[in-house]
């Protein structure tokens, strides 16, 4: 009695220690993991980490995802799953800082209500037409709130960017200062051509909505102290202050969105004067960067369309870059679909030092370069022409980032030292081989909607200039988190016979489909033969001809049945013979071994004793 | 420790000696295969990765390791060789290590035999071997649960088919405990709290972060712990049987 009771006792201890280790274990070793995946893809990236460690205030994360409404839509669970995790994940290294309210938005609830309010979508699915959440609101302690109205699966690789740049966003609410050196008229005037007042670039206009925008020209003195993104656009005759002072910003952190041109044919009086390339191999030269001021590159396979008098011709100067030649793999280029510019520089690197060099837009493999000062003065397209026997692809644009020196070797004369640095780390600088890019004519189109101006774009031009800024105001973490792996691994065996097989078909398909038309012509034709004759009967030669067409045609029909049954009988072997193979012939064939080593360990161990 | 690698090597040959391990892994191997392929569509959903087979290991060793569990103490203590065991110079906590560990090596050779459905998807595609390794490591450490559970359920009792069954009913409340059938049912009055702690009972939770790819700490230390408390509950219910 005592034993069974000191037994149950035990039992009961026991399963408290259980208890207690589990809790203890929950609690203590949940932030230790070893992320084994490819990709790192449970891991956050040191950007995002930076970002949680910087928040100064809580920031609330208001996750809506229709659980319950989304049963049985296995991959949206799959990737509700994965943006949770990754959520989890954010909220588990802001120290506390990040709280994480999970919510399931019901049809008719108080939840779906708040959903609606912070703007979230919804997608609607099933015959009922539920609605599905799945998307995430925040709210900082100033009450500013940020939104991801639906996290669309499609944009997996950029979730965790997505992610932090919302974070970044809320935890610095400071506006963006933006300082545009240039001296294009960018802000419109008038047109020394024509007279008239021009409009402002929508470049400019869009920048200006986005960001608190001053503009300088090359002749100020220096960037102001509060500049957080340098656009450098066509520098020609920076004064040697400013261009000690750009210098300094960029060694010192600053960031910079630059671009050059070897020929800016978009100012009126371009067509004048030949060549107005940029200015700016002092810094070029510092950074290891070439650019060709003297070169042109024309692309025999980007080439634009344009109308002429005579009708339309391909212009080998003006370049439609489609996603092709955009880079898939940064923030900035990824989402976007075409980008046009004329005249357009390319960029090399001057040995294998500087900073580190990530391309964003390039050229064809079928680009060739032309003097720009020739290039400047062609009157008629059709006429330009390169050496296209060295044609290569180019860089058009690049990030750089890393080491750098400063362009400096000392405090110029006149120019107040203080605090001057000679190296960075951090360099952190877009070049853009183009400007005429920025201009409407290459982007957007304009018509008039009872009295009203209405700006359609047909290019990215514009959506380029603001990712690039955007990005480049983010911090220094957000700049780093670059999009993810892709997710999806498809058996590559199978589509290769998917493919092999759509090959065969459409083939067999088109021969037979000849058959059977030529058979179907036969037969109306022998058909129109009995009704020219006037005999109401045919005769029976006319009968059996019929009969046969008709049995032929049948026959044909089923052919075409059976090609299509057949398209995916390869794959299907295929599926097949690795079933057998895993499910029978594997097995027994291992267990086979098995048994025959042991009895080869003990056979040999009976002869050593 | 010389003591638990001589019960290990005596238990692990004893497992071949007879047809018990060659059955068992054969009908490991079938079912998995079957499963992933028939049930998980694995080959149909074009994926290269391993998750369909994956998924089925809580339910197969729901089954198959208290099969292999219930004879370790039930026979001994059925046949009598009990008695022999403990007059040998060793403890009993040193026998139950050899048997569990012997026992978790044929659970782990078994493992390793499925290596021809990690060569087919290879074949087929370009899978995330990480992930890959992640689950089997996984798998194997709730292999291990499993039976630590069926080795304390033997046990308790002389009868192995008892010991099955007191197994098979055990683990799958272990399994259960984090599935949507509990916790719905605990939702209206548990705190969060309680309802996570609830949920981290389950073998399902912890295996499926780890099958995602993930080796973390918690998980792999909360299969450590169900196979600690678990054996030493074995060892209470030997000690208490010889007592008796």
């Amino acid at each position: 009695m005592i034993n069974k009771l000191s037994s149950l006792l035990a039992a009961v201890l026991l399963l408290l220690v259980f208890f207690v280790l589990v809790l203890l274990n929950n609690q203590l070793l949940s932030g230790l993991r070893a992320d084994l995946t490819e990709d790192k893809v449970y891991s956050l990236s040191a950007g995002s980490k930076q970002i949680l460690q910087e928040l100064d205030e809580p920031v609330h994360l208001y996750f809506f995802y229709s659980d319950k409404a989304s049963k049985g839509m296995t991959s949206l669970r799959n990737y509700a799953n994965r943006v949770e995790s990754l959520l989890e994940e954010y909220r588990s290294l802001a120290d506390g800082k990040l709280i994480l309210h999970k919510i399931d938005p019901e049809p008719f609830s108080e939840a779906e209500d708040q959903a609606n309010q912070f703007g979230l979508t919804a997608a609607s699915v099933g015959v009922g037409g539920d609605a599905v959440y799945l998307g995430l609101a925040a709210r900082n302690a100033y009450d500013d709130e940020k939104i991801i109205p639906f996290f669309d699966p499609q944009k997996e690789s950029t979730l965790e960017y997505e992610l932090s740049k919302l974070l970044y966003q809320l935890s610095d609410p400071q506006p963006v200062k933006v300082t545009l050196v240039t001296d294009l008229s960018v802000q419109g005037g008038q047109n020394p051509m024509t007279g008239r007042f021009d409009p402002p670039w929508t470049s400019f206009t869009q920048l200006q909505q986005l960001y608190e925008v001053e503009t300088l020209g090359s002749d100020a003195a220096g960037l102001p102290t509060d500049t957080n993104v340098l656009v450098l656009v066509h520098p020609q005759n920076l004064s040697e202050s400013m261009l000690f002072s750009i210098d300094q910003y960029l060694i010192k952190g600053g960031k910079a969105l630059i671009f050059l041109d070897p020929h800016h044919e978009s100012d009126p009086m371009a067509a004048m004067g030949g060549a107005n390339g940029s200015e700016l191999t002092l810094m070029l030269d510092a950074w290891g960067v070439e650019f060709s001021t003297d070169q042109v590159v024309l692309d025999a396979a980007a080439g634009l369309e344009i109308r002429t008098q005579t009708g339309t011709t391909r212009h080998l100067g003006f370049l439609g870059l489609d996603k092709s030649l955009l880079d898939e793999s940064d923030v900035i280029t990824r989402d976007l679909d075409m980008i046009n510019g004329a005249s357009f520089g390319y960029f090399s690197r001057q040995g294998n030092t500087g900073p580190d060099w990530q391309p964003l837009l390039h050229s064809s493999e079928s680009a060739a370069v032309t003097d720009s000062s020739a290039y400047a003065m062609v009157r008629d397209v059709s006429q330009l022409d390169g050496d296209f026997d060295q044609a290569a692809r180019r860089t058009l644009a690049v990030r750089l980032s890393g080491s750098a020196s400063s362009a400096f070797e000392s405090v110029p004369e006149g120019v107040d030292n203080a605090g001057y640095q000679q190296q960075t780390q951090a360099l952190n600088v877009i070049l853009v081989g183009d400007t005429d890019l920025l201009t409407d004519r290459f982007w957007v189109s304009q018509s008039n909607f009872f009295g009203q101006t209405i700006y359609t774009p047909f290019a990215n031009n514009g959506d380029f200039l603001t990712n690039a800024v955007e990005n480049l105001s983010g911090s220094e973490a957000l700049i780093s988190i670059r999009s993810r792996g892709t997710f999806s691994r498809p058996f590559e065996v199978v589509n290769a016979l998917t493919v092999k097989a759509e090959k065969s078909f459409r083939e067999q398909e088109k021969r037979l489909q000849q058959q059977l038309d030529e058979t179907e012509s036969q037969l109306a034709q022998l058909q129109e033969q009995g009704g020219e004759s006037g005999a109401l009967v045919l005769s029976q030669q006319q009968q059996q001809m019929l009969e046969e067409f008709m049995q032929q045609k049948i026959d044909i029909r089923k052919a075409l049945r059976d090609v299509r049954h057949q398209l995916d009988k390869d794959i299907e072997q295929l599926g097949t013979l690795l079933k057998f193979i895993n499910i029978a012939l594997a097995p027994i064939v291992l267990v086979l071994l098995l048994g025959g080593l042991f009895r080869l360990l003990r056979a040999s161990k009976g002869r050593s004793l | 420790m010389a003591n638990v690698i001589t019960l290990f090597r005596r238990e692990f040959s004893s497992f071949f000696a007879t047809p018990v391990a060659y059955v068992f892994i054969l009908i490991f191997l079938m079912l998995s295969g079957v499963f992933s392929f028939y049930i998980g569509n694995l080959y149909e959903r074009g994926q290269a990765d391993l998750l369909p087979f994956f998924n089925f290991h809580p339910w197969l060793y729901l089954f198959l390791v208290p099969a292999i569990a219930m004879r370790s103490w039930s026979e001994e203590r059925k046949s009598g060789t009990i008695e022999l065991l403990m007059t040998l110079p060793v403890s009993i906590f040193e026998i139950m290590l050899g048997k569990f560990l012997a026992a978790w090596a044929v659970l782990g050779l078994a493992l390793l035999l499925t290596f021809p459905l990690w060569l087919t998807v290879n074949y087929l595609g370009n899978p995330d071997n990480g992930i890959i390794i992640a689950a089997y490591l996984g798998s194997w450490l709730m292999a291990g649960a499993f039976l630590a559970i069926g080795i304390c359920m033997s046990a308790l009792t002389k009868s192995q088919v008892v010991a099955f069954i007191l197994a098979v009913v055990v683990c799958f409340v272990f399994v259960l405990s984090g599935s949507s059938i509990v916790l719905d049912a605990f939702t209206g009055w548990l705190s969060p709290l309680l309802l996570d702690t609830l949920a981290s009972f389950s073998f399902l939770t912890h295996f499926e972060s780890m099958a995602k790819g993930v080796i973390a700490l918690d998980d792999v230390g909360y299969f450590v712990i169900v196979i600690g408390i678990w054996l030493y509950a074995g060892l209470l219910a030997v000690e208490q049987k010889k007592a008796e």
